[in-house]
This record gives structure tokens, sequence and C-alpha cells, in this order.
């Protein structure tokens, strides 16, 4: 517990650090963690976000984020930056979650010459 | 849908879901105005525009989409329906935001949109983007334009589309140019209507015609009489192509004619010309052959009898040792007409060469040939040419014969020519009939 509480959602090396994290570390974060693959599909899930989402884990796993689970950000200011060899950009979006349009903060996280990706989402 | 005893969460869950993936934007506006409920297909378009949806209300919303639309909206407060027809907007994008990425020029966002009130409380809005459907409009209509002008700009065609029974389905300039017809006269009306079938029936052919050379071949292809808006035959070379639909189906057709007129006509003169003696204006003998052509097309019956009359001047080569070759030329010319006006209406008649003619008598016997040379005999006994200063007299000789039932014509025109050959020797200036044909014989 004490060692997840020290990945800020601002953290520099969140990237590096969020991927050795065990599943049961990452559903204790505060913030919405979404872990892809380079082809998009998700690998890793944390109740965070499902919380948020209010979709379970088991139907989100597995499948092509931006055009099975999230299509509202299959656009120019989300998804295609993931075009990018190597990306660490925060922005402010707006989320439809449970049918209310939330503010949220999106931290796109693609560390050069690795295998996975990664989504952050968090309340504002 | 299958009612199961799966738990109540699990149905929410799946709910969640296919709201989540839903293709259309909806929004729905609390009885303040604010956003009560609102799906991610909304969110995203209205980000799109640089709305943000989570701080703003139903009005800014509204504003957004269209002019005006926040405006009747507010007006229609207190009725419930359709707060106006779906509407088209195009927003203008946000250009601002400075894109990493490589991307092609962000495409046009073009959205339907619907408000309506379900009820005094509140108001629902669907947001369709409907981008690609317009730009396929707009190209449709960029093609049509371009062919359109295409046919504003070509002279001496005419393209029309035929629907599958051959009916115009569309007028444009170019069927006014060439047939002078306006788009009330045309439209509806079978292409093949134009044609003049009242002068060349036989060269103007049904859709039956063209439907199946089209199936046999792809296509169809007719030199034809067609009729102008003012009345007068045009003759036009027609292309006809089917429409073929994905299925497989002909759904129509496109008929391209061009107007030939001035090569039909030179053609049809050099013909006439070629078959005309020019010294007279007879036929020559090929034009003869082809009148016997045309005879023979005509349907035999019993009474399809014909008779020969073969003409020589009697001592030409006086005429032109004592009045040179010009005074020669001058009576045959002279002669022609006298034998043109004595002759029945329509019979050919034809210069040979020389001095010798012939004289058809289609549907004639003998006896109806003998009183007809008998009659020319005296109408050129009765001539008198003025050359220079003298006058020319002359008489021809006459050879009559019947074609026989079974008999070829060079057979006749042998026997008459014999009958000639005896009436020079028995005198000449008179007219023997061909031995099988002499009552005595």
């Amino acid at each position: 517990m004490n060692t997840t509480m020290e990945i800020e959602f601002n953290a520099a090396d969140a990237a590096q650090r969020l991927q050795e994290l065990g599943d049961a570390e990452l559903d204790e974060l505060p913030y919405g963690v979404v872990e892809m693959d380079l082809d998009f599909v998700v690998q890793r899930y944390n109740a965070t976000e499902s919380c948020y989402s209010g979709l379970p884990r088991e139907r989100v796993v597995g499948r092509h984020f931006f055009r099975d689970v999230a299509p509202c950000s299959n656009n120019r200011r989300v998804a295609q930056r993931y075009a990018q060899p190597a990306l660490d950009e925060t922005i402010a979006y707006t989320f439809a979650l449970r049918m209310q349009p939330v503010p949220v903060t999106l931290r796109m996280l693609k560390p050069a010459g690795g295998q996975r990706m990664l989504l952050l989402v968090q309340w504002t | 849908m299958k009612r199961d005893a799966r738990p109540a969460g699990q149905e929410v869950e799946e709910l969640l879901q296919f709201v989540y993936l839903m293709p259309v934007g909806i929004v729905r506006l609390g009885a303040d105005g604010a956003v009560e409920t609102i799906n991610p297909k909304a969110v995203q378009l209205l980000q799109d525009m640089d709305v943000d949806s989570g701080h703003a209300d139903g009005a800014t919303i509204l504003d957004a989409l269209g002019e005006g639309l926040a405006d009747a909206w507010r007006e229609s407060a207190g009725r419930v329906g359709a707060v106006m027809a779906p509407r088209r907007c195009s927003p203008s994008l946000p250009s601002g935001e400075p894109l990493h990425l490589q991307v092609k020029a962000v495409p046009p966002l073009h959205l339907q949109v619907q408000v309506v009130r379900p009820d005094l409380r509140c108001t629902m809005i669907s947001i369709e983007d409907i981008s690609e459907t317009v730009e396929q409009e707009r190209e449709l209509a960029r093609q049509r334009r371009r062919i359109g002008l295409v046919l504003e700009q070509i002279q001496g065609y005419c393209v029309a589309m035929l629907d599958a029974a051959g009916a115009v389905s569309e007028w444009n300039p170019s069927i006014n140019r060439l047939l002078g017809a306006s788009a009330e006269a045309v439209v509806g009306q079978p292409l093949l209507n134009w044609l003049a079938r009242d002068v060349h029936p036989d060269a103007a052919p049904g859709i039956d015609h063209i439907r199946a050379a089209v199936a046999a071949q792809g296509w169809c292809r007719l030199a034809a009489p067609w009729r102008h808006g003012d009345g007068r035959v045009l003759w036009g070379d027609c292309v006809v192509t089917p429409v073929v639909e994905p299925a497989g189906q002909t759904s129509g057709y496109v008929a391209v004619i061009r107007d030939i007129t001035d090569e039909h006509l030179r053609t049809q003169q050099l013909l006439g010309e070629a078959l005309t003696d020019p010294l007279t204006g007879l036929h020559n003998r090929r034009g003869l052959e082809q009148q016997l052509a045309a005879l023979a097309q005509r349907p035999a019956g019993p009474a399809a009898r014909m008779t020969w009359v073969m003409v020589d001047i009697d001592h030409f080569k006086r005429v032109n040792d004592s009045h040179g070759h010009d005074g020669g030329d001058a009576v045959l010319k002279a002669l022609a007409a006298a034998l043109q006006g004595a002759a029945r209406n329509g019979d050919p008649l034809a210069r040979l060469g020389g001095e010798e003619f012939v004289l058809l008598l289609p549907d004639a016997p003998a006896a109806v040939g003998f009183r007809v040379a008998e009659r020319l005999r005296l109408a050129v006994q009765a001539l008198v040419v003025r050359h220079a200063t003298r006058s020319v007299r002359v008489t021809a000789s006459f050879g009559v014969a019947e074609q026989a039932a079974g008999e070829d014509w060079p057979a006749a025109m042998v026997r008459a020519d014999a009958a000639l050959y005896r009436a020079k020797n028995e005198g000449r200036n008179r007219v023997v009939l061909a031995e099988a044909d002499s009552p005595a014989a």
C-alpha cells in the first residue's frame, strides 16, 4: 500500500512503475488505469476505472479499447495521439461516465520501445 | 429479448455498454435546461466542436449546434413535441489546438440535429454525424454538374437517359438542341417516338429490336431519320448502351445520337449522281439496274408482268456529222425530254449509251407496251430541235418485248433489242413487237 501511494498521477516515471505493479496494487490507486498492448487491446483495467465507467473488468479486458469500449475517445484528441512512437501528454477531457458528462484529466503514456500503452483517468 | 434470471446488475452493465457504443449522440436536458444525461457519442461530437459538455448547459449546446436553435427551443417551452424539423448543421471546427500527428486535413463535420420535448419536464437532443453522407451527396452533385456542363457544351450530339421501357427519364439541353424538344414534351415519352416513321418506315426500328441487340452484343447502333420539333427530318446515328445495376439487371439505357444529316444527304447525292446520265438527267445503266432491283423487291403476283421498250434514234451518225457533237447532244436532250413526256408517269426511262434508250413498263403486257411505244414514236417524229440557227428533226425505231414468266431480264432485253433491229431493217421510224409476243406467233 505504501509503495503504490507513491505513484502520483503526474509522476515522471509513472509508465514504468505502473507496469511493475501487481493487479491488487493497481486497484488501490485513486485514479483509473487502462493498460493496452500496441494494438489497443486492453490488458489490465483497474478497479477505480471500472467503478467510474460502470463496466466490470471482464467486459473490457481483451477488447479493443477505442473501438469496443470507449468509442467516444476514438478521435484525434485521444486515440490518434497514440500513433506517435512515444507519448506522455496530459489533457483536459470530458467523459460520459454513467450517462453524465464528467470532466476528467487524461494522461496518455506510451514509453518509447515499450510493449504497453497506458491511459490514466483522473476525476477533476 | 429472452427473459432469464440474470442479476439486475448484469443488465445494467449491458445497458451501459449498449449506450457507450451507440453511434448517435443523445442529450437529455432537465426542466431547468441543465444537462441531465448524455452519452459518450454526444460528448465526443460536442468536444469536436469545442463545447465542454461537462460545464455547458442546454442553451450553450443548442447554440453551438445551429443558429437560432436555442431560441426555438426556449420559445417551445410549455409545449410538447418536436421543437423543429430535423435540421443539418456544419459547425466550424476549432483549429487552435496543435496536433502532434501527421493527420490529413480534418474533414468538415456535418451533423443532423433533432430537438424534441417528450414531456413538459425534459428535452431530448439527438446529434448524428452525417459527414460521410453529406460528402457523398456533394460529390454526386459535383459529378452531375460536370456531366450537365458537358451536355450543355457538346454540339451536334444528343445524350438521353432512358428508363428500362425506353422512355426518356431526364432532360438536358442537348436533347432540345438536336430534337427541338422541351423537357415537358420529352420526359416520360419513348425516345423512339421521335423517329420519323412516316417518312422512312423501314429505317425506324422499335424498342424490341434495340433491346434484343443490346442483350446480344451489349449495345445497339442505328442510323435513322428523326423528327425535329420544327417538323424537318434529320438523320441521326444513334448508339444505345444499357445501364446495368450491380445486381445485373438493366435499369435503363443511355442513347447518344449524332447528327449525320449532312453526311447522309451528301451520300444520297453522290449515289444519285452515280446512277444518273449527266447529259439527259435520265437513269444510266447502273440506275436502270437499281430500278430493276427495287422492282424485284415487290411481291410477285400473277399481274407482275413487265414490258421492255428499246429505243434507238435513226441515222444519229448523220446528225452528228451535219450538226456537230453539240447538235447531237441537243437532240439527245430534247429527245429524252420528249420520251419522258410521252411515257407513263413513273415508268423508269434510261439512256443506255450513245443514242440508245430503254423504257420499262412494270405491270404492263406487250400490247400496252406497243401502244406506249407508238406514242413515243409519234412524239419523236413531231420533235423539232433548234440548234444554232437550224432546225433538226429525227425519228426513232422501237422494239417491244414482254418479259415472260421465268425469263430473266437480260433475256427479255435481248429480245426487245432483236425486235428493234427488225424495226431498223424494215425501214426505221416504227415499232416492232418481239416474235414471241406478236399475236401472229
